[in-house]
């Protein structure tokens, strides 16, 4: 092993800025609908439940109404509220050594990987994705912690993204671990 | 360079070709041909006589007739695969061939091979047989002969080591310096230095059992498992209405003692019991330890009745983990594990039977060293001050909010426990006792929270992320800087309002992450930028 050579003596970071791009600016509608298409289905089902309990047996109502008032407030704030916050907060950008992402709502998250050691670059798209034309690319190294999600980009960027992370990806030698 | 090659280039021949050499494929042992019927026996044993006492019960027949058929494919278990799998160590691979109507071929560069095991059940041992297991570093594809004979095991293990060190010199030199020999496709000729297989270097000795070390079987209550496990499987012979019946005898032979000392003997007699079984799981589990290092790799072997023996290559080393449990820590003793990629069970393998805080260091700090010094990872800027040994260096400490959080969250944890206490006093009425237990689960909650805050910490070496946790096992997890996959910086809204993060480091070995609970984001953001430099370089916001 050769002598490594030494840190620079400068004062290390010890902040962060967000993110340089933002997802798509579909993204805040493609989640309203998202959520508002689960709310229906979930009460739907707590709906065709509490007719099946009612029918077949005496248990309180007040269980299953209380679960469906939560679940419609709940799902409000998902449709109403969440989704523009959530605009606001996912953030990403990819630099010439690692790839770098912001996403959360309540409590936030932010991700750093080296790109030297990222293994696989997958995009997924879901059929209502598709209908938007949104994709979410999934960056993942060798530990099963480390996977980075960039959700809700234009599929044209995301096209690019992961062309250049394959590229850069490509030149990495080694296992990735 | 030489155009006449000694050692023609092995063929890329099709595995099963007449023109094969057969005198080298060789067969498994002989043996296992007892040994494959009676492992399947164990298996199916007990499906096996219920079937039988069931076809007597409903039928005349004699059972007879299903134990022949029962003994029949006993014996076909041991042979096909006896007939049909055959194996080939050549220069640079191995090859097995097995299965007779799903035929597989599998071929391995020794280039890939990372790890050789040699193991031996209690079985394996009475015949002399031993398993070999070949790991290729991904951690589903282990190539499994078994069995050998002890003498051909060793003997091919040694063979695979020390060829797979020379076919990866070779591959190393091969991709360092593509020298004009590739050009007439004839291997590169090899180097003098390529270790040989007549004189296999020495490997050095880490640890070895010493049996002072017993001392701390009976505080390590990972045998307990053991113990409930054994006593389920009692329950499953002897019917549960005897059980209640003898223990109904015992109550009443120990009732006529009087309490205090029915409960001493009760108590001693745990105890007694407790001493016997850890101290004889202890001797079992780790007789014959040894731990040694040979030029590429790690060896640990221990065992009584069954050996494991398990090869850990140092380059696939990612760093260690030191747990002090509470009891344990009341010896000073410790428990060291490897975080190793694809090694053992999850990537982690014991290094150490408990044993001595002290050793624990010692054998710990030697293994990191040397797993620095076989590293895959070019070496990075190292770190200017901290030049410590990480198993003993003292961790940062993260300050008031974070020992508040800490507290928080152990009394929260323990507010089940309240309930509990609670919910009994409205069966039973409140009475002092009550109020007694609460607040004893209020204080327990304090010291656990407490304790939390002291083992949290984290510091930087040269080369090594150390970052302490653990509630009452204090745990030290060691990752060498080089290893880390990125960095994963959460914030929940609780740790927003108190300026905390935790931070986590993925890497490719053992639980794949080390967490860092509830640090300070300047002091989380400077130690992911100086453990991986120029990483977050580029996102550091201006100021």
């Amino acid at each position: 092993m050769s002598t490594p050579p030494v840190e620079p003596a400068t004062t290390a970071i010890d902040s962060l800025r967000e993110p340089a791009h933002l997802v798509s600016p579909k993204a805040p509608r493609y989640w309203r609908i998202r959520a508002a298409i689960t709310c229906v289905i979930e009460a739907a089902v707590l709906i065709a439940a509490r007719w099946a309990l009612g029918h077949f047996t005496d248990l309180p109502h007040w269980l299953l109404n209380s679960a469906l008032v939560i679940l419609v407030a709940l799902s409000a704030v998902e449709v109403a509220a969440a989704p523009q916050i959530r605009y606001r907060i996912h953030r990403w950008e990819v630099s010439d050594e690692a790839i770098y992402t912001r996403r959360g709502w309540i409590s936030r998250e932010q991700r750093i990987a080296p790109l030297a050691r990222v293994q696989t670059v997958d995009t997924n798209q879901g059929p209502l994705m598709r209908a938007f034309g949104l994709s979410s690319i999934t960056v993942t190294t060798a530990s099963s912690a480390g996977p980075i999600t960039i959700d809700c980009l234009d599929d044209e960027v995301a096209q690019r993204v992961v062309a250049d992370l394959t590229a850069v990806t490509a030149r990495a030698t080694g296992d990735g671990t | 360079m030489s155009s006449v090659n000694p050692q023609p280039p092995p063929t890329p021949a099709p595995a099963g070709t007449p023109e094969e050499p057969a005198a080298q494929w060789q067969r498994l042992d002989a043996r296992m041909l007892l040994l494959r019927p009676i492992e399947a026996l164990k298996e199916i044993a007990l499906p096996f006589v219920i079937a039988v006492v069931g076809l007597t019960a409903t039928s005349d027949q004699p059972p007879l007739k299903f134990v022949a058929l029962g003994g029949l494919g006993m014996v076909l278990i041991g042979t096909v695969p006896w007939l049909t799998t055959r194996y080939l160590v050549s220069e640079d691979q191995l090859r097995v061939r097995t299965g007779l109507i799903n035929k597989k071929r599998l071929t391995t560069n020794l280039d890939r091979v990372r790890t050789v095991d040699v193991t031996a059940s209690v079985l394996h041992r009475v015949l002399g047989l031993a398993k070999v297991e070949v790991g290729t570093g991904v951690d589903t594809q282990r190539i499994e002969l078994n069995a050998l004979s002890t003498a051909q095991a060793e003997a091919l293990a040694r063979t695979l080591r020390t060829r797979s060190a020379a076919a990866r010199f070779r591959t190393d030199a091969a991709s360092e310096d593509p020298g004009p020999a590739d050009t007439d496709g004839s291997k590169a000729p090899q180097p003098a230095v390529v270790p040989s297989e007549a004189e296999e270097p020495p490997a050095d000795q880490l640890a070895t059992i010493e049996w002072s070390w017993l001392r701390f079987a009976p505080l390590s209550l990972s045998r307990l498992v053991v113990i409930a496990g054994a006593f389920g499987l009692l329950t499953q012979f002897v019917t549960l209405t005897k059980l209640i019946e003898s223990l109904r005898g015992g109550y009443d032979w120990l009732a006529a003692l009087g309490a205090f000392v029915a409960g001493l003997v009760v108590v001693v007699s745990l105890l007694v019991g407790w001493l016997i079984v850890s101290m004889g799981g202890y001797v079992v589990a780790w007789a014959g330890y040894a731990l040694t290092a040979g030029p590429r790799t790690l060896h640990f072997s221990a065992g009584l009745m069954s050996t494991r023996s398990i090869t850990i290559e140092l380059g696939k080393l990612r760093g260690v983990m030191l747990d002090e449990p509470l009891l344990l820590r009341l010896g000073r003793g410790a428990r060291l594990t490897a975080l190793a990629t694809g090694v053992g069970v999850g990537g982690t393998t014991s290094l150490l039977p408990p044993a001595p805080l002290r050793v624990c260091r010692t054998v710990g700090a030697q293994v990191l060293e040397r797993g620095l010094a076989d590293s895959e990872h070019a070496p990075l800027p190292s770190v200017r001050d901290q030049d410590a040994d990480p198993l003993t260096v003292a961790l940062i400490p993260h300050g008031g909010a974070a020992r508040r959080r800490c507290h928080v969250r152990s009394q929260l944890a323990h507010l089940a426990w309240v309930a509990v206490v609670a919910v009994a006093g409205g069966w039973f009425g409140i009475g002092w006792w009550e109020l007694l237990a609460i607040a004893a689960v209020l204080v327990w909650a304090v010291v656990v929270g407490e304790l939390a805050y002291r083992n949290l910490g984290h510091a930087l070496t040269r080369d090594h992320v150390v970052i302490g946790s653990g509630l009452l096992t204090r745990r030290r997890t060691v990752v060498e800087r080089a290893g880390a996959l990125g960095w994963v910086i959460d914030q929940s809204l609780f740790q927003r309002r108190a300026g905390l993060v935790t931070l986590t480091l993925p890497f490719a070995a053992g639980s794949e992450r080390a967490v860092l609970r509830d640090v300070p984001v300047a002091t989380a953001l400077r130690l992911a930028d100086r453990a991986t430099p120029g990483l977050l370089g580029a996102f550091a916001s201006a100021t």
